[in-house]
């Protein structure tokens, strides 16, 4: 597989590329069975996490089917030009979204542990109390949790690090991380993440920063862990 | 000084319109000297770094002039297009981050990117950033393309992460380093020595990267940052 520096486009899309060949060429036709996760990483030579975004990638696009525990499915080649999930420059993967949040949200929520104003924390426990009254299959439960990193990254009192938080949601707002959300949403895992974020608030409240930066950080690798756990049965 | 959280202004922005309050007041007449910016700190209970966005942003609206070591002084007040200019350029209407604030949030994440990409750069990717070096060597302080070059080597860093998140997040931080507020405060602190200590900032970068180097390639980012902090605090060049 060469790399594509030049045009520096996404892993995930290099992989999505290579399996739509493989459909196309007749390897994998329609409604069969696409290889194990675990096997395409292998072949493949990437990280499994790469593989998922590749195959939500390929989902939102129309060309496979992911059912849960029983595989990922080749469906007919929809006659209509499939077109890719962004423009020539790919959104970043889910994957990568969280790693990079995740070097910069517990520094966020440390700052916003010494710097928030009364008001600032009030915006914030609002946006708290609103995803708690949220259930899982509320489409507002984005739009809650948006508030509450955004309310912290006010409070940091940094306006540049507003914008680059502001930056990074992006993504998140698109169609290949809300799949892939989508696959792996529950009511006991929405449940999990609210109790994560009342922590992150907790330690803000009390004004203490390394108590704010852990709990940010365990929320964002808890947040990855359940992506990339098991597909939910069908 | 009240807090105004609820239109998310930024300090330097209060500050900056508490003196054009001053100088419309007739505290401060046209032709005289400001206050040094120690004393405006104490007396506005900010830091010396905010009180220094905030003289760069008058500076920029054509409120004062700022002479280098000699002072700030108060210009007269434009009369045409004058609210217009008070509203700095941004794509948003809120007044962009001040540079400071901008450091302080690439010194969060650029260590790290830079330590990244010390494990992650592929071959042409390093050729790249030995291009933009090599570029910036070739630049003379005075050449208006070193913000380009120096751009091209740090977003370079970022998309040899291989991460797109971060990529992008660079190119935000950037957007802000390009504004005029960034822009005239590092013209005033810009000398051929200033430059020349950056472009060796930046080879350190490079060679711990090439190394494949990452604690190190953490190290002299940070570093970097520090020392562009340092240059923007410092006093006032002579005239």
């Amino acid at each position: 597989m060469p790399i594509e520096s030049i045009d520096n486009r996404r892993l995930y899309r290099q992989i999505a590329d290579q399996i739509s060949r493989l459909i196309d060429s007749g390897e994998c036709p329609p409604g069969s069975r696409l290889p194990a996760e675990r096997v395409l990483a292998e072949q493949l030579n990437v990280s499994r996490p790469t593989v998922r975004e590749a195959l939500i990638a390929l989902e939102v696009e129309g060309r496979v089917e992911i059912r849960g525990g029983a595989g990922v499915f080749v469906l007919e080649r929809a006659e209509a030009a499939t077109s890719p999930v962004s423009g020539s420059v790919p959104v970043p993967g889910p994957f990568e979204v969280l790693f990079a949040r995740d070097l910069i949200e517990p520094d966020v929520a440390a700052l916003a542990a010494k710097n928030a104003t009364p008001g600032q924390l009030a915006d914030i426990s609002t946006a708290l109390g609103e995803m708690v009254c949220c259930s899982a299959n509320d489409p507002m439960h984005v739009e809650f949790d948006r508030r509450f990193h955004f309310g912290l990254a006010e409070a940091s009192g940094n306006s540049a690090l507003v914008l680059a938080i502001q930056a990074l949601w992006t993504p998140r707002e698109q169609a290949l991380y809300m799949r892939l959300e989508n696959h792996f949403h529950t009511e006991a895992v929405w449940q999990r993440s609210i109790i994560e974020h009342r922590e992150i608030l907790e330690a803000i409240k009390r004004q203490d920063p390394k108590a704010a930066r852990a709990a940010m950080h365990r929320h964002l690798k808890q947040a990855e862990m359940r992506f990339a756990s098991s597909w939910k049965e069908e | 000084m009240p807090i105004e959280s609820v239109d998310n202004r930024r300090l330097y922005r209060l500050i900056a319109e508490q003196i054009s309050r001053l100088i419309e007041s007739g505290e401060y007449k046209p032709g005289s000297r400001l206050p040094p910016e120690r004393t405006l700190a104490v007396q506005l209970s900010v830091s010396r770094p905010t009180v220094r966005e905030a003289l760069i942003a008058l500076e920029v609206e054509g409120w004062v002039d700022i002479r280098g070591g000699t002072g700030v002084f108060v210009l007269e007040r434009p009369v045409a297009d004058a609210e217009t200019v008070a509203v700095p350029q941004s794509t948003s209407n809120l007044p962009p981050p001040g540079p400071f604030e901008v450091l302080y949030a690439r010194d969060l994440i650029e260590p790290d990117v830079a330590a990244l990409a010390a494990k992650n750069a592929t071959p042409e990717q390093i050729a790249a950033m030995a291009q933009a070096l090599g570029d910036m060597v070739c630049c003379s302080a005075s050449d208006p393309m070193n913000v380009e070059y120096d751009r091209r080597f740090h977003q370079l860093l970022a998309d040899a992460t291989g991460n797109g998140a971060l990529s992008q997040t660079v190119q935000t931080l950037w957007a802000m380093r390009t504004d005029p507020l960034y822009l005239r405060l590092q013209d005033h602190f810009h000398n051929e020595a200033i430059w020349q200590r950056a472009i060796i900032e930046h080879r350190e970068i490079f060679e711990a990267i090439k190394h494949g180097d990452a604690k190190a390639a953490r190290a002299v980012m940070h570093k970097h940052l520090k020392n562009i902090k340092m240059r923007f605090v410092s006093s006032w060049q002579g005239e």
